[in-house]
């Protein structure tokens, strides 16, 4: 195709060999069905009652229409020697996940700040230790952090698990907000300090109205990560603070007698709800963001 | 009324040195430009001015007072940026209130000093407006109007036409001057624009390599470049140069003898043998299209029509040669003429510091 033509750009696909095209369309549909049958198989299972399921047919559509299993997950499965579904481990993460999103935000957007428009010392040093510690296998945290946490009187409660996540959220979170506040022209500083505005008259004034789609872009990467989180919920949270994706696993692994596959999907589906919520509204959001700046730099 | 006084300042990054021995003295109400080519450190000393650049050594005095180490906002300064710098969140009006609401004035003041610099610049229409819905010319009448509101007694730009076209350009250079005979504030501008230097200044200051080249009135700073730095960066085009011997007290231009004696700011004769460098600007050479004896001998390569005249670009040679003259005189690329190099416009460099002699 040629350039010359402002316009042929656009109409690239429409010249395009045939045969491509359709080549195209049958390998995106055929990873599409592939992705997509497991879903499906969930979908259907979690409405089957064991008697259908036992029947062996897979892909087959439910006969009839029953919330009961999805009832049953949420109100009364057992999670070890409690029955009161899913919906203790819901609360739960509501209650990780907020406060942690919230914080990390804050902490990740100030820090950012700090390094990118103050000229702290070793400023430098400061964000390549923070972003080893991002790149650092969280796994190999886990033993230490649960020694500190003991030691300072978080470990097995709310506020332990929400510090764990500000931690390990801090790094990302910062280098979205740096390499974001490193695009803001620097006169904008200048003007706003000729005008008299200190640190955080700057910062809340002029800085954080214009960053609201890094908010967005943080919001919608931390709540995924927290919500889908595991490790931090079960080792930190204890029994009383254990998120839903812990209490989907005990749901999952320590049935006794019969495993209830209807229940088991239904759980799953509740369980992931909140992130194909969050991805399905702002999808868009997060695939600008992410392009415009957690990627570059 | 604000007078500026620099006292040998020095700027560092780290260990490179960016200003030196800076001495600088503006007197209140003086329009005063910094010129010079990017990298020279002007913009650099603006920043050192406004307290957005820490000083390494020496003095800043604004008003009198040390200013040396206190915060931007305590100044009494505004500044306009090149980049406009306006708060993108808030409308034209919360931009040109914001310093005004950040140093706690009460609200019917803010209102009427924000009413006054609108009109002022008649950008009222315009006040609720956010700066993305502006057009460039627009916006930089706000970021004059946010320094307008401050009240100050000193005003810094930092290059603030560079962004616009042509056309804006000019209307806005109009406006800063008529901003300044009203205000009479002291005013100091950077750019790297002679035309805007010339025709914006009081005074103007000429810098480069971390110091200053010169400093005088744009007259001064035309008539009597102190070197050759100054005298080809002011003007347009810019001035020719010719490389010369001295003879006899006159001077040798590939092979044709100049009179230069009159010129010449010393009294006593140079030395024969001496290099030196002469300079004259393409609208003071007078241009012959019939054989003058006393004319330099070269060829016409360009013309350029330019409406009321034409630049005449000619070699002699390896040397080339701009001159300016009437639109009705008829030469086409090839054509002989003589140019004739009038003793009094003649500018003359040591060929080896590049020094006004």
């Amino acid at each position: 195709m040629t350039t010359k033509n402002g316009l042929a750009p656009v109409h690239r696909n429409a010249y395009a060999a045939p045969l491509s095209r359709a080549l195209t369309y049958v390998l995106l549909i055929a990873i599409a069905i592939v992705v997509l049958i497991p879903l499906y198989v969930m979908i259907v299972t979690a409405f089957k009652s064991m008697e259908e399921i036992r029947t062996g047919t897979l892909l087959s559509l439910p006969h009839a229409l029953t919330f009961e299993y999805w009832s049953k997950a949420w109100n009364s499965a057992c999670t070890g020697l409690r029955c009161e579904g899913l919906k203790v481990g819901f609360v739960n993460s509501v209650l990780i996940t907020i406060p942690s999103v919230a914080l990390a935000i804050a902490a990740g957007a100030v820090t950012g700040y700090a390094l990118s428009f103050w000229r702290v010392r070793f400023a430098n040093v400061l964000f390549t230790v923070l972003l080893i510690g991002g790149f650092f296998p969280y796994q190999v945290l886990i033993y230490p952090l649960v020694r500190i946490t003991s030691t300072i009187g978080l470990f097995n409660s709310l506020a332990g698990v929400i510090a764990v996540h500000v931690v390990f959220a801090l790094p990302v979170v910062t280098l979205l907000f740096r390499n974001y506040f490193a695009t803001i022209p620097i006169d904008l500083f200048k003007a706003a300090r000729v005008d008299g505005a200190g640190y955080w008259r700057f910062f809340f004034s002029i800085l954080l109205p214009m960053s609201v789609p890094m908010i967005a872009v943080a919001g919608i990467l931390q709540v995924t990560f927290i919500w889908n989180d595991y490790i931090v919920g079960l080792v930190f949270g204890g029994i009383n603070y254990a998120p839903m994706t812990v209490q989907l696993n005990n749901i999952v692994h320590s049935t006794y007698g019969e495993r209830e596959y209807n229940v088991e999907m239904a759980a799953t589906l509740l369980t992931s709800v909140i992130p194909l919520l969050v991805y399905f509204t702002s999808g868009r959001w997060f695939v600008r963001g992410v392009a415009s700046g957690a990627v570059k730099g | 009324m604000t007078g500026v006084q620099l006292r040998n300042l020095g700027i560092r990054y780290g260990q490179v040195e960016v200003l030196k021995g800076i001495d600088l003295d503006i007197p209140p109400s003086e329009f005063i430009v910094l010129l010079g080519p990017s990298g020279c450190g002007k913009s650099t000393l603006l920043n050192a001015i406004a307290g957005l650049q820490d000083v390494a050594e020496g003095q800043i005095l604004i008003g009198g007072h040390d200013m040396t180490n206190v915060e931007p906002k305590n100044r009494g300064i505004a500044m306009v940026f090149q980049s406009y710098a306006l708060y993108p969140r808030m409308s034209v009006r919360g931009n040109l209130s914001f310093g005004l609401k950040v140093a706690g004035t009460a609200k019917p003041e803010i209102e009427k000093r924000v009413a006054n610099a609108a009109r002022m610049l008649q950008i009222e229409p315009l006040l609720d407006r956010r700066p993305s819905e502006l057009s460039g010319g627009q916006r930089q009448r706000v970021a004059i109007g946010r320094a307008v509101v401050r009240d100050a007694g000193v005003f810094l730009f930092d290059e603030p036409l560079s962004n616009l076209d042509a056309q804006l350009r000019s209307d806005l250079r109009v406006e800063i001057k008529r901003l300044h005979q009203r205000l009479k504030s002291t005013m100091i501008y950077v750019t790297h624009d002679q035309i805007e230097a010339m025709t914006l200044a009081d005074r103007i200051v000429v810098m480069k390599d971390r110091i200053i080249q010169q400093q005088g009135t744009p007259d001064e700073i035309y008539n009597k470049p102190a070197n050759t730095f100054v005298a080809r960066f002011v003007g347009s085009p810019a001035m020719n140069f010719l490389d010369a011997a001295v003879e006899g007290g006159d001077v040798i231009v590939d092979g044709k003898a100049v009179r230069i004696a009159s010129t010449l700011s010393s009294q006593s004769p140079l030395a024969d043998g001496r290099k030196v460098i002469v300079g004259i600007r393409p609208e003071a050479l007078l241009l012959h299209t019939e054989e003058a004896a006393f004319g330099l001998e070269v060829e016409v390569d360009v013309v350029e029509p330019m409406g009321a005249e034409k630049l005449v670009w000619c070699k002699r040679g390896s040397i080339g040669i701009s001159a300016k003259t009437p639109a009705s005189v008829t030469l086409k690329p090839g054509d002989k003429a003589w140019l004739g190099l009038p003793e009094e416009s003649l500018h003359i460099f040591d060929a080896d510091s590049g020094k006004r002699i």
